[in-house]
């Protein structure tokens, strides 16, 4: 064996242990999850009996199920744009040579770091009627803002969107203002010379060159967003009267809770496909840019 | 009308105190979430619920005693430790020499590999659940930390590797070249030269991989009851009660806060990267 030949072998050698867990444990299990969700396993014991696509059939005609999905895509459609702006925002405010910048970006991104599960305490604390919220509006003499939050059907879902939102904008702060800093200097003062404003400087030269970072935080936010699970979980457990049930939760009930396999293995399918719709060609794209750096 | 008649540079200084203004008053939003649990944590029973509440109190440490002093927080915590610490470590074991084989060599379907590597970490974890949980019943793995190490690794060894082959990718190749005509193996040069060089990214990875495993939810819940269970789902118990005790259940985030809190400042950059899996550099 040649030197090179050897080198081969061992670097292939690295690979294959990850190779093999990542191959069986996640690509390996999804087409089992597959398998399952075309099978007529209810209950403990396995029943691989193959009954075709009829559990996802069954699944788009039960009520439960189609108002998650409503609610998944009402989250989205809330949760995305508004991280976006308060993040633009943030970032706007940051980049006009603020004292303490480190300080302020600390701030603002710290929530990404917590577990979705603190988040979900903490806010479902703030926004528990009898505490938090409600308790300091009184006491501010706002009283008619007053709320029952997430314990209100017409109100929960809107709430969980705060949370996330204060969770996940310090993200896009950082995106937008790595972006913005990206921008080379020169660009900038020139526009100025040309009597250009800030905010026109922002509306002609800035926002137009972040496009490909709006692309990638959309893409982000979107997939974290189509498979919401935990915040919502710890906050609401999908209640009040499914207000705020989302595939997810239901996916984590119907397996975990009354046994249906087969049905929750098809919940976690639909999921992978919502998220895939996403994430599959910005990945291709970005994967071209990548290896070809 | 002295006010309307300012000078550029009254106007730009009158500029930058309206936008740190409107900054400060952001971050005290975004903290007050926070600062407020903290509080609630050092409360009274009949402080927390006191009405108006009080901003000035006799702290107290009886919630954090109440919470210690229940063993099954402590051995929670305790499983966190042992869950996150094991999957950080097999995760690098594992995952750094992987990403230096994929840094250093070019060969057909790596584009393929890479992709599918970087999707774990975007698959929802619905979509593979199921399998691990027939898997770990089937050995009578349930409940144990060997079931949830491996979960939490499958997911940390994407991370690490894409990680850590872009820092690997980073090093120029002269100075292993020289490493190697002065007689160094392929293994020593790695060891001795590569991986010092890549210490912070080593770091980064690690810590970021132990945040993960700490927070993580979903694969805890399915797979833990009694012995094994973690940190969060500590935490979810005191949400899940009847009665909310409001008290402990501040004090119980709060002390499930303190290594994020500890290791942020490493992170923080990471946490962006490690999202976007280097589509932008921050």
């Amino acid at each position: 064996m040649t030197s090179r030949q050897k080198e081969r072998l061992t670097s292939f050698l690295l690979l294959l242990p990850s190779i093999i867990l990542i191959g069986v444990f996640v690509y390996g299990f999804i087409g089992w999850t597959v398998y399952v969700s075309m099978s007529k396993w209810r209950g403990m014991v396995p029943d691989y009996t193959f009954v075709g696509l009829r559990n996802y059939a069954t699944l788009f005609s039960l009520h439960r199920f189609r108002v998650g999905v409503k609610n998944n895509i009402i989250f989205t459609a809330l949760f995305i744009p508004s991280s976006i702006l308060l993040g633009f925002f943030l970032a706007f405010l940051l980049d006009q040579k603020v004292k303490f910048e480190g300080f302020f970006r600390n701030v603002f991104l710290f929530p990404m770091a917590l577990s979705f599960v603190i988040t979900g305490t903490i806010w479902a604390w703030i926004f528990n009627p009898q505490a938090g919220l409600n308790v300091l509006l009184k006491k501010m003499g706002l009283e008619f803002l007053q709320s029952g939050w997430i314990t209100d059907p017409r109100v929960a879902l809107y709430s969980v969107v705060i949370a996330a939102t204060w969770q996940m904008s310090g993200f896009t702060m950082a995106m937008y203002l790595a972006g913005i800093r990206g921008i080379p200097l020169e660009l900038r003062e020139a526009a100025r010379v040309d009597g250009a404003t800030e905010w026109q400087l922002y509306q002609k030269v800035i926002i137009p060159l972040l496009h490909p970072i709006t692309v990638s935080a959309v893409v982000v936010l979107g997939h974290i967003s189509l498979k919401i699970f935990d915040l919502i979980f710890v906050m609401t457990g999908g209640g009040p009267a499914m207000a705020t049930d989302v595939p997810g939760v239901y996916m984590f009930m119907a397996t975990f809770r009354q046994d249906l396999f087969n049905r929750g293995a098809a919940i976690g399918t639909i999921m992978l496909l919502m998220v895939a719709v996403v994430i599959v060609p910005y990945l291709i794209y970005s994967m071209r840019t990548e290896v070809e750096r | 009308m002295r006010l309307f008649s300012l000078d550029a540079a009254q106007r730009k200084r009158l500029g930058s105190i309206l936008n740190t203004s409107i900054l400060l008053i952001i971050t005290i939003l975004f903290f007050l979430p926070i600062v407020w649990a903290c509080l609630m944590s050092f409360k009274t029973r009949v402080d927390a619920l006191a009405m108006p509440p009080k901003w000035v109190f006799k702290p107290t440490m009886a919630n954090y005693k109440a919470v210690w002093g229940d063993g099954r927080f402590l051995k929670y915590t305790k499983n966190s430790l042992i869950i996150a610490a094991a999957s950080t470590g097999l995760g690098l074991v594992l995952g750094v020499p992987a990403a230096y084989s994929l840094a250093r060599h070019r060969f057909k379907g790596q584009r393929a590999l890479l992709l599918g590597i970087l999707s774990t970490r975007m698959i929802p974890p619905v979509a593979f659940v199921i399998p691990f949980f027939i898997i770990f019943t089937r050995l009578s793995l349930n409940d144990t930390h060997t079931a949830v190490i491996i979960m939490h690794l499958t997911i940390i060894l994407g991370y690490v590797i894409w990680m850590m082959r872009s820092y690997f990718m980073d090093i120029p190749k002269e100075i292993e070249e020289a490493a190697l005509v002065d007689g160094c193996s392929v293994w020593q040069t790695f060891t001795r030269i590569v991986l010092p060089i890549s210490a912070p990214g080593l770091g980064t990875s690690a810590i970021f991989s132990f945040i993960f495993s700490w927070n993580e939810f979903l694969y805890a819940m399915v797979m833990t009851t009694v012995e094994a269970k973690t940190l969060p789902l500590g935490v979810y118990n005191w949400v899940a009660y009847e009665e909310i005790m409001w008290g402990e259940l501040t004090a119980a985030s709060v002390i499930a806060m303190i290594p994020v809190i500890i290791f942020y400042g490493f992170v923080q950059k990471a946490l962006v990267r490690g999202l976007t899996m280097g589509a932008v550099k921050g």
